[in-house]
């Protein structure tokens, strides 16, 4: 792979679309690792009688789900030429619309929203903004990722 | 999908959330269960082959146990959530214990007033 540093060029980039499921068993496996306990998070039964159609995703699942069924985990670095060992996530922000349940499927579009630097060029900052919608067409979240590279750490 | 809840009142405390320590197990386990793989995480020659002492915690990770945080104190009630946002500020080391904390600042709306 040849590795690139971020750059300008990135800015309107658009990746390919990640197809994705919320699938039962994942959804389990993530919340008993992070000690999600909640009802309402764990249990069909408590989240219909709140009106969910079924066991809603945690606040921050939808990036994981991308991951999870993304071909290439790291497909949002990787496919731009960045090492994954290089960059640190520097802030993550979601905004929630249509709850995604078990069952649902999901598909996440992501683009490159903007680059810039700090620290006199020092550090390099890559925006990428996500939509995740449903199998009805419905917005799930929109997410935004910042990605911090080092100037000249790309080699 | 119509959903209910009960209001949350502003000024009312988010149940603090303590946290046991973060081993190497939990960075693995949490590497499969949220598909982010990156090695820095999980491999600590990886990490220090990048100058880093050693693996840290994906900050994604620290973002998933703060939004435990939604049962109020007094109550068992469970608040959705509209908008979250987490800046990384601090590479996570293993062991450290950590806290989440936090206040209702009231419904958007009440906010906006």
């Amino acid at each position: 792979m040849r590795v690139e540093p971020i750059s300008d060029a990135f800015i309107g980039r658009e990746l390919a679309p990640v197809h994705a499921v919320v699938e039962a068993g994942r959804l389990r496996f993530f919340n008993k690792v992070i000690g999600e306990v909640s009802p309402v998070l764990t249990d069909a039964g408590a989240a219909k009688a709140l009106g969910y159609e079924g066991v809603p995703v945690p606040p921050t699942y939808l990036v994981c789900l991308e991951m999870l069924d993304a071909d290439r985990p790291l497909y949002f670095l990787e496919d731009l030429g960045i090492d994954p060992t290089r960059i640190l996530h520097g802030e993550q922000s979601f905004t929630y619309h249509t709850p995604a349940c078990v069952g649902d499927q999901v598909t996440f579009r992501t683009r490159v929203a903007d680059v810039y630097t700090r620290k006199a060029g020092q550090l390099v900052f890559m925006v990428q903004e996500t939509t995740a919608t449903n199998q009805r067409g419905a917005l799930n979240a929109t997410m935004r990722r910042t990605i911090i590279m080092k100037a000249g750490e790309a080699a | 999908m119509s959903l209910r809840f009960t209001a949350i009142e502003a000024g009312e405390s988010i149940a603090p959330l303590t946290l046991p320590p973060i081993s190497r197990g939990t960075l693995a386990l949490y590497a499969g269960a949220s598909g982010d793989i990156n090695p820095i995480h999980i491999d600590s020659d990886v990490a220090k082959a990048c100058g880093f002492p050693d693996v840290f915690a994906h900050g994604m990770l620290v973002m998933a146990y703060a939004g435990r945080t939604r049962r109020i104190i007094g109550a068992a009630r469970f608040a959705p959530v509209r908008r979250r946002r987490c800046r990384i500020s601090e590479s996570i080391r293993r062991k450290a214990g950590n806290l989440c904390e936090g206040r209702s600042e009231g419904p958007p709306s009440r906010r906006a007033q």
